[in-house]
């Protein structure tokens, strides 16, 4: 049952190897039919703002079904059992805060980036400055992630044991030669396929990858009887852990007998990470850009539902994965293979596959999921590298070294620059950092968006006092405490599973910050404002009946 | 509009930007801001979005604190290896849809209407060459 056995391995490899190349060769396809179609600005940025809802919620999908989300969930779920589940909800139902709050309001008054409606009434310079940090700040963290996760699990996916070479390459090397090609197609794609391509290639990637996630739960499913109770009375006892695999506590606000204090600060840290994951997603500068490239604010609203929709499903797909590898795979053989669960839904494809139609059809199913996976990777990062580049552009080249005077081809180079720097610094720090652990680098983006992003974004909306020394205090109040918190927690120090466990300075007891940093984002923005005297009530006027009836709205171009 | 497919041949310039930036006059905005119209449009809005928001991030805190510190009643087994938990988790799914739903159903019924007319008011009748 495990991934890499000699015969079933060497044909998985190569169907799978033949997919990753087609699945390349078709987006780099896309990229190129793309930059033919990239001329504008607003093409670059936003896609010519011409896609309609159901594709830009096939992309908003695609944005948020990660690897580490296909992957990591299913794992969690697989070796943790409720938990994964819980962790899903808080994404999915993040996506309310973006559909009530932000999608529309967002789509009406700004043009290309967060820092467009973060500066609307302020002061332009600084405003869009720290703008440009905090969007480059958080998508490289969530880019870091993304990019550590898919290195080892392009060793995994391609069955390269530790100690074992496949064409000269043990799994160490395999991991960073993965981490390199994911990095130079995230920005190749990026670079020459602006927008337009970015989101073309999540289409596809949303179909391939909701269609692999959909055939491999109707297949588990089938081997059950469509009998989901029986599927978790098994997963329960194959688990080892009985009843308690179906509640909450095997993994987040973990009780420790005797150590009251340390459970009470488990609990808390689950409520922590809750609050990042609720608040986290309406604030990541790859979501919020999204929602500019459909013609006006009806189609975000209706590319937000597609979106739910679509990653409702998925997240329950996810649970009947997670169970199915639970019971199928079993956990040694999961844990075996990778201690965090991350190859569950590869390693259930095998196995189902394997009982359906013999070893041929195990091969072949775990190539498809391995594929769907790559997509997965792919797609995501690329989202991440828009995001940072449109910024780096937008908020930081033209409108504060530039004044706001570069024109629009002079933008669109400098985003092609900016997106070859942050591929490859991305590609650097991802080697560098490796060995740090995936599900920590998403949860400190996710609050970092909630405690930079969210507040900020919010009382520009809705707030007619905000002003510049508030925005400015919300959005490095929010980074650094966030930042801060985490430096000073169990992840950095003071534990056996820390960077850096000889040393002790965790004086923070929870690993998730943003139950406290959020807090100091919004304390931070409210007493900036009011200690500043600046304020504009006619400015905000305009943005207010801007963002509400859509009046002065950017539009698709005219073809 | 749902077909990402310009028009324009290859080697014809660049497209232009978009004339998105305003034709229209900030003072427009502003008298537009206290236009009972819009006033009650804004109300629309926010007795809806604001209200739904607290209702929907409170039953969500509930959800994560019940699995925290509700553990008796989140492993209540209601049927088979049904428990509260995993019916609690399927709620939220519930809700979130539901809530997306009815919002969706509010805007075309209560807001898109009168969004449009006083857009196409300020972008036809004030400050000339709206598009």
């Amino acid at each position: 049952m495990i991934l890499a056995q000699e015969a079933v391995s060497e044909s998985s490899r190569f169907v799978t190897i033949a997919l990753f190349v087609l699945m390349v060769a078709a987006t780099l396809g896309i990229t190129v039919w793309a930059s033919r179609n990239t001329r504008s600005a607003t093409d670059f940025h936003s896609g010519g703002r011409s896609f309609s809802p159901m594709q830009n919620g096939l992309a908003i999908g695609s944005d948020y079904m990660s690897a580490a989300s296909f992957l990591g969930i299913a794992g969690t779920i697989a070796l943790f059992g409720y938990d994964g589940f819980l962790y899903s909800i808080g994404f999915l139902v993040a996506w309310l805060v973006a559909l009530l709050l932000v999608a529309e309001l967002l789509r009406n008054s700004g043009r290309y980036t967060m820092g467009d409606v973060l500066s609307y009434r302020m002061n332009q310079r600084p405003v869009r400055t720290a703008a440009a940090v905090s969007t480059v700040v958080v998508s490289i963290f969530y880019l870091l992630a993304q990019m550590v996760g898919a290195g080892a699990l392009i060793a995994l996916l391609l069955g390269i044991q530790p100690g074992e070479t496949f064409l000269g390459m043990d799994a160490d090397t395999a991991k960073i030669v993965g981490i390199v090609v994911i990095g130079l197609l995230m920005t190749v794609y990026v670079a020459f396929g602006g927008m337009k391509g970015t989101t073309w290639v999540q289409i596809v990637k949303a179909v391939i990858l909701l269609g692999g996630a959909a055939l491999l739960t109707l297949l588990t499913l089938a081997l059950y009887g469509f009998n989901f109770g029986a599927l978790m009375e098994d997963a329960a006892r194959a688990s080892g852990e009985g009843k308690a695999f179906l509640e909450p506590g095997l993994m987040y606000g973990v009780e420790v007998a005797g150590d009251p204090l340390q459970t009470l600060w488990n609990k808390l840290d689950l409520i922590s990470l809750g609050m990042a994951l609720v608040l986290g997603t309406a604030g990541l500068p790859h979501i919020l850009i999204r929602f500019y490239t459909v013609p006006d604010s009806q189609s975000a609203r209706k590319s937000v539902n597609w979106g739910i929709g679509l990653i409702g499903v998925f997240y329950l797909l996810t649970l009947v994965l997670g169970f199915g590898a639970a019971a199928l795979v079993g956990h040694e053989a999961i844990s075996n293979q990778d201690a965090a669960g991350n190859t569950a839904a590869p390693q259930l494809a095998q196995t189902v596959g394997t009982n359906i139609g013999g070893e041929m059809v195990g091969a072949v199913l775990l190539a498809v999921i391995a594929s769907a996976a790559f997509a997965a990777i792919l797609s995501t990062v690329a989202g991440l590298v828009i995001a940072s580049s449109s910024s780096l552009a937008h908020d930081f080249y033209n409108s504060v070294l530039r004044r706001g005077k570069a024109t629009g081809a002079e933008e669109v180079r400098f985003a092609k620059i900016a997106a070859f720097g942050v591929g490859i610094s991305a590609i650097v720090l991802a080697v560098f950092a490796q060995n740090l652990n995936v599900a920590f680098l998403v949860s400190l983006a996710f609050a970092m968006a909630a405690s930079a992003n969210l507040p900020t974004l919010l009382l520009s909306l809705f707030w007619n006092r905000f002003n510049t020394a508030g925005a400015l205090a919300g959005i490095y109040g929010g980074l650094i405490s966030a930042v801060g918190l985490v430096f000073f927690s169990p992840v950095v120090s003071g534990s056996e599973t820390a960077l850096f466990p000889e040393a002790d300075f965790a004086w923070f007891p929870l690993p998730n910050p943003a139950l406290v940093s959020v807090p100091i984002s919004l304390l931070c923005a409210v007493v900036g404002t009011c200690m500043s005297k600046e304020r504009d009530f006619d400015k905000f006027a305009m943005l207010q009946v801007r963002a509400l009836t859509g009046a002065g709205a950017e539009k698709a171009p005219d073809h | 509009m749902s077909e990402n497919r310009p028009t324009n041949g290859s080697g014809s310039p660049p497209a232009p930007e978009p004339q998105g930036d305003e034709p229209i006059a900030d003072s427009a905005y502003i008298a537009m801001h206290s236009d009972p119209r819009f006033v009650s449009l804004k109300k629309r809005l926010y007795t809806f979005i604001f209200p739904m928001s607290v209702a929907f991030l409170a039953w969500y805190v509930l959800y994560v604190f019940m699995s925290g510190f509700g553990r008796d009643i989140m492993s209540t087994v209601l049927f088979g290896n049904v428990n509260v938990a995993l019916v609690f988790g399927l709620l939220q799914f519930v809700s979130t849809f539901g809530i997306a739903i009815l919002y969706t159903r509010y805007a075309r019924k209560s807001l898109d209407k009168d969004a449009v007319e006083l857009r196409d008011e300020l972008q036809n009748g004030h400050g000339g060459g709206g598009r």
